[in-house]
Formats: structure tokens, sequence, C-alpha cells
């Protein structure tokens, strides 16, 4: 078996003193499109947001192509290849359309940055409309693709989402889950965190369930038809 | 006519001055996000440099001034690496930093005092009657002022919105997590605002010398005004807060068209306090816009 | 932090047992403190006292007193909550017989409780609320209304009947203001009064105001950091009236930019004694450093003479004269209800090639 993208062992981490995730394991192989659901306050953002170092430490391990991604800092972790959409969109707001992706591709030549930028408009055409205009002033969807389009300047091997589906009507939703699917297509390794489990494991490939701070169930997208997943994410 | 004219006239001076403190202010709040009251330190640092550099050692002015800038530069470069960095990684660190900030303002007072002692310091340029524009008596120097710091702030507003650093620096203002997963080193843009922060500081330290006088204490009252103008203008926002220091300016001297001239500081606290019980978010500042699905 | 914390308790502890430790026993010695600013706006002024009290202390001929004296300075930064502490200080825990001040301000502040606690107290350049109604306390300085009534004989010889008074907000200057302006009155001269706080350095709201207006003169009663800035500005503007004031230009060390204005100015010092300070500091004595000067040796007259008990004390004080001091021949005038004080005359002075030049 190939050596995983990601591999993240015995995670112990969470804020100041409050420790969140109790020792969690996951392995991402490149190319897959992982999802990571759970009830609020399971620990399914930190998960994420460990691998960019916004946690506090306590124990274990996170290898991205085999490098101790703890050694880096937050602003480093970028060019080792992973790129991160937040909860929230969190655009930056005072910034336009177009100086977010540069922002994005902060460490890019300016031709590599042009080029990359043409792309993202090719995805997402809204933004190439909006390009002038003030982040703050998009809609939520807009912000999501902005947001979405950002990270993606770096061309990153993985991609983590926060909640991409957050506070966006089911429309949205769709198009924001068809370009993620897109995303991963088209060769970029996904980890998502969701609360929208039955659209997260329709496109996933491999889910995680992360009940209070621990890995509860590991499994494909036939996790849907389990009756407790279905009880208690799915709606019944 | 010739008294209004007077009066935009001064409130443009003095309007400058606290235009260039108050965004050096907000340069440094946006990034570090605490009242820094050594800012008014690095502007009386500026002011008995070029102090020192022109007057006693006697170096002409086009090389004392940029010296003296960047001494006061230096400063507060070196103060934020020393002492608030340290204090950032604490659990109740507004209240140190602010407590800090305010000794570091105290301690390079009392050291400016020592050096220089304590008498009223004036760099003794020759007294040029003033020119009558549009009914204005305006010195040379005070054009001087009223040119140079719409000049610096374009320099500012170029910067910030067509350089990459600017763009990054905007950003980090903005959220400064989400700059640094973008790749964005946080503590180089600490580094950057703060010297810019300090730079500007520097400046309006030399103008005010150069146009009325220097003494060890003059800090105080040019780092309050510029903190009420940064708070008038949107407190964080740069632009903001320079338009933040000319209304104060101008409303500080109309305001004394009618009222006796000792009202003026407290024109302006008035002003403070208006905003701050009915729009905190300043005059120019954006409430946070709440989240709508489409 | 916690590090940090300890250090600092430490450094006060130790600080608080170096600073009061002595092997004086004390109920042989007499303790002058002299509660001045020596930081803040008006440190220049404290400079001048210390050293002025400092030589006259270094001069006593110790061979020859009764007693010992130490002298002890606090700093009160021209504060008012600070003037009270250092005075608490030297009064309760360092046993201060007298005390020496530099200034209405101070002097308001000090007076009564000095005078409650029966201690002498001399305050130099104060204004007659010091000293009203007061057994302990004595001024010494040219008195305003020697100033007052010098500076309107000027006035009406130039046949002036419109000043603009430009004034700093200040309980010294504000006396002086309230005298002026009731004497002028008296004599049919209109004096304007136009107030400047601490901070406001910029005059030409009001310059602009009075540029078409008809006035003779302006009288600058400001502080050193107005003064200069307010001389200019009037310059700036191309007013051509003269530019006035009371002792004002004694407190600034460059005065070219008010070359060819008179002013009042309180007595010269000897030059005897500007000699000794000259030798001892290298400069030039300015302001309150012979009025300090004088307070000392009178404190120490006082003491020597009529002994530890306030009351024989300031007997010796009130019956002083012809006493030869750094101000020249001194004596003490006044009485319970108005105050006393050691008197000086008022002289007018102008400003010529950059020096203070006495007139008349």
């Amino acid at each position: 078996m190939k050596r995983p993208l990601l591999k993240i062992s015995n995670l112990e981490t969470g804020y100041d003193n409050l420790k969140v995730l109790h020792g969690i394991d996951m392995s991402v192989q490149e190319g897959a499109l992982i999802a990571i659901i759970g009830p609020n306050g399971s620990g399914k953002s930190t998960a994420v947001k460990s691998v960019f170092g916004l946690t506090t430490h306590f124990k274990g391990k996170i290898r991205f192509q085999n490098k101790d991604l703890s050694k880096y800092k937050t602003h480093e972790i970028v060019r080792q290849g992973v790129a991160y959409v937040p909860q929230g969109r969190l655009v930056f707001d005072s910034l336009s359309v177009e100086e977010n992706l540069d922002i994005g591709g902060y460490n890019l030549e300016t031709e590599t940055k042009k080029e990359r930028k043409q792309r993202i408009f090719k995805l997402f055409p809204i933004l190439k409309e909006k390009r002038k205009h003030q982040a703050g002033f998009l809609s939520g969807g807009q912000q999501q693709m902005l947001s979405i389009g950002r990270a993606l300047m770096q061309e990153p091997k993985l991609l983590l989402l926060d909640e991409p589906s957050l506070g966006l009507d089911p429309k949205t939703q769709q198009l924001i889950f068809k370009t993620i699917k897109d995303i991963n297509k088209a060769g970029t390794t996904v980890m998502m965190v969701e609360q929208n489990a039955r659209q997260a494991l329709k496109i996933c490939s491999k889910a995680y369930i992360i009940e209070q701070g621990r890995i509860a169930a590991v499994g494909g997208p036939s996790l849907a038809k389990q009756k407790k997943v279905k009880e208690l994410y799915l709606g019944g | 006519m010739a008294v209004l004219s007077q009066l935009i006239a001064n409130g443009l001076i003095a309007g400058s001055i606290y235009a260039l403190m108050a965004a050096g202010f907000s340069m440094m709040f946006s990034i570090q996000r605490f009242m820094n009251i050594a800012h008014g330190a690095t502007y009386v640092v500026g002011a008995f440099s070029a102090y020192l550099f022109a007057k006693i050692i006697g170096w002409p002015f086009w090389i004392a001034f940029p010296i003296a800038i960047a001494v006061a530069t230096l400063l507060g470069i070196l103060i934020n690496h020393i002492v608030f960095e340290p204090l950032q990684k604490e659990k109740d660190k507004n209240l140190a930093l602010l407590l800090a900030s305010f000794g570091m303002f105290l301690l390079i007072e009392s050291i400016i005092l020592m050096i220089f002692g304590a008498d009223v310091k004036s760099f003794g340029l020759p007294v040029e009657r003033g020119m009558d524009i549009l009914g204005a008596i305006i010195t040379p120097l005070q054009l001087i002022i009223i040119i140079t710091a719409p000049v610096v702030f374009i320099g500012i507003w170029l910067f910030l919105k067509k350089t990459l650093v600017g763009k990054a620096l905007r950003a980090t203002s903005d959220n400064t997590v989400i700059a640094a997963t973008m790749g964005i080193n946080i503590r180089a843009m600490t580094f950057i605002s703060t010297g810019l922060g300090s730079a500007l500081a520097g400046l309006a330290g030399i103008l005010v010398a150069l146009e009325q006088n220097l003494e060890h204490s003059m800090g105080m009252s040019a780092i309050l005004k510029g903190l009420t103008a940064a708070i008038v203008g949107g407190i964080g926002n740069v632009p903001a807060a320079i338009l933040g220091g000319y209304l104060i300016g101008l409303a500080e001297n109309l305001g004394i068209w009618y009222l006796p001239s000792g009202y003026k500081d407290a024109i302006s606290f008035v002003i403070l306090i208006i905003f701050l019980l009915f729009r905190p978010q300043g005059f120019f500042g954006m409430k946070k816009r709440e989240e709508v699905a489409e | 932090m916690k590090h940090a914390a300890t250090i600092l308790v430490l450094a006060i502890l130790l600080v608080g047992c170096t600073a009061t430790g002595n092997n004086v026993n004390e109920q042989d010695v007499i303790t002058i403190g002299v509660i001045s600013s020596f930081s803040g706006e008006m440190a220049v002024q404290g400079e001048h006292l210390e050293q002025g009290v400092t030589l006259a202390y270094e001069q006593l001929d110790r061979t020859a007193l009764t007693h010992s004296y130490r002298l002890l300075f606090e700093d009160d930064a021209y504060k008012s909550d600070k003037t009270a502490a250092a005075y608490r200080k030297l009064h309760d825990i360092d046993g201060a017989s007298a005390i020496i001040g530099s200034d209405s301000r101070s002097g308001n502040i000090v007076a009564p409780i000095a005078e409650t606690d029966a201690i002498l107290f001399c305050s130099v350049a104060s204004d007659p609320a010091v000293v009203k109604g007061r057994k302990y306390v004595f001024k010494h300085w040219t008195t305003p209304e020697a100033e007052v009534a010098s500076y309107l004989a000027v006035v009406e010889q130039q046949g002036w009947d419109r000043v603009i008074v430009l004034e700093s907000v200040h309980p010294g200057v504000e006396a002086i203001s309230d005298m002026i302006e009731k004497a002028a009155r008296e004599r049919g001269i209109l004096l304007e009064r136009h107030r400047f706080q601490s901070g406001d350095t910029d005059f030409r709201g009001t310059l602009a105001k009075l540029k078409n207006q008809d006035f003779d003169a302006f009288a600058l009663f400001l502080m050193p950091n107005h003064l200069q800035t307010a001389g200019k500005q009037i310059l700036e503007f191309g007013f051509e009236q003269p530019r006035t004031t009371i002792e004002m230009y004694d407190f600034i060390d460059d005065v070219s930019l008010f070359e060819g204005e008179w002013y009042i100015a309180p007595a010269d010092p000897t030059g005897r004694f500007v000699a000794s300070f000259t030798e001892r500091y290298g400069e030039a004595p300015e302001s309150v450093a012979p009025n300090g000067y004088d307070c000392l040796n009178l404190l120490v007259k006082a003491f020597e003479e009529g002994g530890t008990d306030p009351d024989d004390a300031m007997t010796v004080i009130r019956q002083l004269k012809d006493y030869q001091g750094a101000v020249g021949t001194l004596h003490y005038s006044g009485s319970l209800i108005e105050g006393g004080s050691i008197e000086s005359p008022a002289l007018k002075k102008m400003i010529v090639n950059g020096k203070r030049v006495l007139v008349e």
C-alpha cells in the first residue's frame, strides 16, 4: 500500500489547556476525498486546524508527505502543499476579490499567479465578474467560492475545507459540493469537515466520524447505510 | 471671511499632524490589536533626534531628518521586539501590553529629559512672515506641512493598495490567523507595520518641532490626539484614521471661532465621547457584516 | 511574568531599605526639604532652584553652626497630587523642619499643611494667596504688586489703552493676571484676556480673530513652551504690536525671538552671588536660583538664632532687615493677615542683541 499523503497518529490536541481530541488516527491517501462528520463540538474542525498548527499540541504526530508538520510554523505549511478553506468563509473583507486571490498566491511568481487567477476565474466565472468588488460585500455563496479559489491558487496537494456548506442555501450548497468533487477529480486530495453528512457521504471516498474527540467510525460512503449513522446524522 | 480661512488653514495644519500620528497608530493597531501609548515616545524621539543631528551636530536638514526618522523607526521596532513580542504570549495580554507601552512611554520621556534637559528647545529657524493665501496667513513651513502629509498619505495608500506586502498587511489586519495560513509571516508583518507606524510618528515629531518647538513632554498630547483621531476615523483602518485626523483638526479650529481657544481639547474629547457612545466603529469604519445566505 | 514580579518586589524592598537608611542621629539634625518639579514641563525651574539651594548648603560654615543640617529634594513633577505626597514624605518620614518650594502651584498646596504642622515654608515665586493669613509661611520674590505697578507704569508711559493678554492656565499666572486686570481697570487701561491650556500650543486661531482689531500691545503671560510658540506665531502673522511680559523671558534660554521687547523682571542676583554660582556650575544663575539660595540661608539663620521652635524661628524671619542676600538687600514685609514676604524690587529690562539688559 502506498504511503498516505497525510497521516495523523494518536493526536491529542486542543486549545490552551483544554484537550479536544483524545488520540485520533487518520490516514489520507493521495487522490482521496475524505469527509469528517460528527456532532457539534466533537472536534471535527479541531482535526483540520491541527494540520495547520492552529491548535495546542499535546501528543501525537501529523505527517504530510512523510514530513513532520509540527516542525513548521503556520505560514510555512502552505509551502509544503497544504491549503485551507476556513469555516465561515473568512475572506479578507476589506480586500477586493482579485486581491484575495493575490494573497492566496502570496508566495508565487507574478506570471504563475496571473495564470492561476485565470484558472480560478474559469472555475468560478462570478468571481471574474466581481473581481474589483470588495470581498466583504459578496454574498455567502460568492464568498465561499472566493475562499475555495483563494486556497486553490497554491494548487495544493491537499485541500482542507471546514464546513464549506455552512450558512448557504441548498442550491448553492449543491454547487459547492459539485465543485469540491470536480477539484478532487482533477487530482487534488481533499479533506472536508461537514455538517451536511448526507451530501458529504455521497461524494466522499472515505469518511471519519468523530464523537467527543475520538474516532467513532471509519468507512466509505456505505456508512450512510448504517442504522446509527442514519439516526444520528442523516435524519433517520 | 479671513477668520474662517485662517481657521480652516489652522485646521489643516493641525489635522496633518494628527493624521500622521493617527495613521501610524492605526497601522500598528491593525496588526497588533492593542493601544500602543509608546507611539507618543517615538514622536518625541523623532523630534529630538532631528534636533540632535541638525542643531547640535550641525548636519544639513536633508541628512539629519531622514536619519532622525530612521532612529524613530528603529526605536519602535526595538520596543516591539524586546517588550511587546514576549507579552503577546501572555494570557491577559491586552492589559499587560497597554501598561508596558505606557511604561515605555514614561521611560523614554525620562531618558530624553535626562539627556536634553527640561527647557523648551527650538531649531531657531528665522521667523518668516506668513503669506496671504485666500485670506489665511500661512508660513512656508506650514505650507510644507500641509503638502507633506497628503504626499506621505498617497505613498502609504499606494503601498497598501498596489504592493503585495501592502496587501498582505491589509489581509493580516483583517484576519491574522487566516493570513498566516496563506503563507504570510505575521512576525514580518508586525515588524513592517511597527516600522512604518513609528516612521510616521517620527516625521510628525520633526514637523512639529520645526514649526513650533520641542520639549521632552510633548508626546502625551500628540498620542492623545492621534488616538482620538484614529478612533473617530475608524480604529485599525489607516485611511479612516487619516480622515479622522483632519476631521479633528478642523473641528477643533472651527469650533473655537466663537468659543475661547482654551476649549480646543475639550472639543476633541467631546467628539471622541460621542463617537464611542453612538458610533464606536468610527466615522468610516464598517460594522461587522452579518452573514446573509443567498 | 512571575519572575518579573518577584524581581520588581525585591527591587522595591531594596530601594525602600536603602532610601531612608542613614547613621545620622536625627535629634541633632535639622532637615530642610525642597519640593519642586525636577521632571515634567517645569523641570527647568526645579533645576534652577536645586542649583541655588545646593550652593547655599555647600557654602554653610559648619564650624560656626549650632545645629547640623540635612538637605533633601523631592520631585513633584509639577503635579499637585505629587506635591502633597512629597510634603508628607519630607515631614512624616524624613522629619523636615522646613520646606522650600518653587512656585505658586506647589505653594498653595504645601502652605496650608505646613501651617497646620507648624513647619517653616519659604515659597519662591509665589502669589499672595500662598502666604495670606499664615504664620509659618513666607515668600521670597519680587511682589506681584511691585511687578504690576512697574508694568502698568510703562504701559501708561507708552500711552497704551488696550492690551491683549495671552495667558497660560496656571494659578501663578492667573493671580498676576487678575491683579493686573484690576489695577489696569482703575487706570482706564483695557486688558483683554485669552487663556490657553497646557497642551494647546496653537495660538493661530486667536491671532486670526485679533488680526484686524485695534490694540496697542501683547502681554504674554505664558509658560515657556507657550511663550516661544506664541512669540513666533505673532511675528508670522505680521503683528507689529510689542510683545511684553512679566518675568517670563527669564524662564527661557534663548530670548533672541523677543529682540527689542521690554519686560518686567524680579531683581537681579548680586555680582558676588553670580561669581560664586558661575564658579560652581559654569553658567550664570537663572530665575529662582538666587531666591532658593536666599531661602536656605534664611531658614538656617532662623534656626540658628531662634532655635528649633517654629515660632521663635519665624520671629527671626519677621525681624529681617537689611539682610545681604543673593538678590540684594532684603527685608521682611507684611502682616499676619496679608502674609509675609521677603521683598526684592521689580526692574524693567529689554532684550538687546539676544541678552537681557537692565533698562531701569
